[in-house]
């Protein structure tokens, strides 16, 4: 009865909120139903699909060769993203806080966030001219005259590059951006513990040791295992642009997979059923990740 | 305080490693700027760092007498602007919607909202929904289908709960509606949040190139500039890793070369977000840690 008469009182609020849940069940609820398409064959007569097939897709994906190496492509290049852009971002959030003329630090902090706020294409762009195998270009022409190489590396096109070259990558575009959370937990310590270290007679890197990294230890805890949540988001467009047929053993990983068999070789059940693993095993992961959070420090997203 | 020797030492490694990070930041960008503005043939002899060497502004003549690159200007402008409006204006109200307290079935709602951040339908569901909604080829794919950001909307319904509820209180007791509430009373509070939204959504339309290769089948007419630039980057790929390509270019004598066509687009796209970013700093960078902390 209660619940009525609120629902009475709020049915403006309610009434506004329809268009909201409608938005929702289209475009996000839609499509979580149309990837039961996984689990059938397409057509183009039926919207959803047509004749139920079971876990065929999933079979053929488990028992083909390429899901070993997509599978490890896709755990690699994102835990070597997540270890260094953490590790990164700390160093130079700590660094940061360790300036004290407050322009030369915001100066800094500012030219930091630059690369985040530009796209992969940009980025991919750029690389294909700093890396290129030319010999003129800017890195090979460098290492050519510091005579640390007798010809060009080709950085784009051997897979044995490819993973340093999109770590490096991701870590130049993302050191200033992640750096911002930890700056304010490094800002939110408290003063009289360096104080009276100082007194004790430490110096700056046993200050930072003992007083620094411990304090911001849960917000790393934290952030890294939400990292871990989402391994399988290797993303798709660092690896679209600067993949191609020499470093693809390298560089597939799931997102360009489902879209490169899924749509243009129209594979449609095939890649639905790629892209409902991947979502599955993420949401896994992140539930997992947040129960330890939630158990052993204390606190969680959800 | 006095400061010792080693802490003098310390300060000035600390301060010459952050001016090389940061100069690793802003040069790239710098160096593709000045590029930009080279003659293309003389670009390719290489060694071009600080300032032109050839001055030259066939690139941006060539782009802006293409009326495809203007087009695409165009409708990068036009997404921008609209899908930013359009985006603030949902999330400001769905955030007020959600971030009343007494609302009967919140924790239901919110979960029905929440869950969708953590699992999706995935790339090709995806896609045949917005084939089958007609969007497809159809400019308003660039505005409709991510009008509602549920970070967004998490990070802004956080801000508005943290506001003192006594003064939407009071102006409902005035008799004040829903709408009218939120336009009067909060919004004008929450300028931190507003801006950093509208930032977030705006530079994400500006930047995207997503849509653009899934949504459009490639022709002109809806193309925006990250996909010319796309197109650019495909085209221009096979020289990065082949020694011949460039070599063979060369020889063909033409005084543009793609390289400086791709310079001086990305030039363009890049430009309108250095000039905008820095200003908005104090805003975003309040908006993150405050999403991220209560999260």
């Amino acid at each position: 009865m209660s619940v009525l008469r609120k629902m009475k009182r709020q049915r403006v609020h309610l009434l506004l909120l329809v268009p909201f849940l409608l938005f929702m069940v289209i475009f996000k609820y839609g499509p979580m139903y149309g990837s039961l398409l996984a689990f059938r064959e397409f057509s183009y007569r039926t919207p959803f699909g047509g004749d139920w097939v079971g876990l065929k897709y999933f079979k053929t994906f488990f028992n083909s060769p390429d899901f070993s190496f997509v599978l490890r492509n896709t755990v690699v290049i994102s835990s070597l993203g997540l270890v260094f852009s953490t590790v990164a971002a700390i160093a130079f959030a700590i660094m940061i806080c360790e300036v004290r003329n407050a322009a030369y630090k915001k100066v800094i902090q500012t030219v930091s966030y630059l690369p985040h706020f530009i796209s992969w294409v940009v980025v991919a762009g750029m690389a294909m001219t700093i890396f290129s195998i030319d010999e003129l270009a800017p890195l090979n022409s460098l290492l050519l005259r510091l005579h640390l190489i007798d010809k060009p590396i080709n950085f784009l096109g051997e897979a044995d590059h490819f993973w340093p070259l999109i770590t490096s990558l991701s870590v130049w575009k993302n050191i200033g951006w992640n750096s911002i959370i930890y700056i304010a937990a490094i800002a939110s310590i408290d003063k009289q513990l360096y104080e009276s270290a100082m007194m004790d007679g430490a110096g700056k890197f046993r200050q930072i040791l003992y007083i620094t990294l411990p304090s911001i230890m849960p917000t790393i805890i934290l952030l890294f295992t939400f990292g871990l949540g989402y391994i399988l988001n290797a993303g798709l467009d660092q690896q679209l642009f600067l993949q191609n047929p020499m470093n693809m053993k390298h560089s597939e990983v799931l997102d360009t997979y489902v879209l490169k068999y899924g749509l243009q070789q129209a594979a449609y059940s095939y890649g639905a059923a790629v892209g409902l693993f991947k979502s599955v095993v993420g949401l896994a992961l992140i539930v997992l990740c947040n129960y330890f959070c939630r158990r052993f420090l204390k606190t969680g997203i959800f | 305080m006095r400061v010792t020797s080693g802490e003098r030492l310390f300060y000035i490694v600390n301060g010459f490693i952050l001016l090389l990070i940061g100069f690793l930041a802003a040069f790239p960008f710098w160096n593709i700027f000045v590029v930009s503005f080279n003659e293309g043939r003389d670009a390719m002899r290489g060694s071009i760092y600080f300032w032109p060497r050839k001055f030259s502004l066939e690139a941006y003549r060539a782009i802006f007498n293409e009326n495809n690159l203007m087009h695409s200007t165009y409708i990068s402008i036009a997404r921008t602007l609209l899908g930013t409006v359009v985006g603030v204006v949902c999330t400001a109200i769905l955030a007020y919607l959600l971030s009343n307290r007494e609302l009967v079935f919140r924790r239901w709602i919110l979960f029905f909202f929440i869950i969708t951040m953590y699992f999706s339908g995935g790339l090709i569901p995806e896609f045949m929904l917005i084939r089958d909604l007609h969007l497809y080829n159809n400019f308003l794919v660039y505005i409709i289908p991510g009008a509602i950001g549920v970070w967004n909307v998490m990070v802004m319904r956080q801000f508005f709960e943290d506001l003192p509820p006594s003064l939407a209180e009071s102006a409902r007791i005035d008799g004040a509606s829903e709408l009218r509430t939120l336009r009067s009373i909060i919004l004008p509070m929450s300028t931190p949040v507003l801006a950093t939204i509208a930032l977030m959504i705006g530079v994400a339309q500006w930047t995207t190139w997503f849509d653009t290769y899934m949504y459009t089948s490639g022709s002109q007419e809806l193309s925006t500039l990250q996909g010319v630039l796309v197109k650019i980057l495909m085209e221009t790929q096979i020289q990065s890793t082949d020694p011949t390509q460039a070599a063979r270019l060369e020889q063909s004598g033409a005084i543009l070369t793609p390289e400086v066509i791709k310079m001086a687009t990305i030039t363009i796209t890049t430009v309108p977000i250095v000039l905008i970013y820095p200003f908005l700093q104090k805003y975003f960078v309040g908006g993150l840690t405050v999403g991220a902390v209560k999260g």
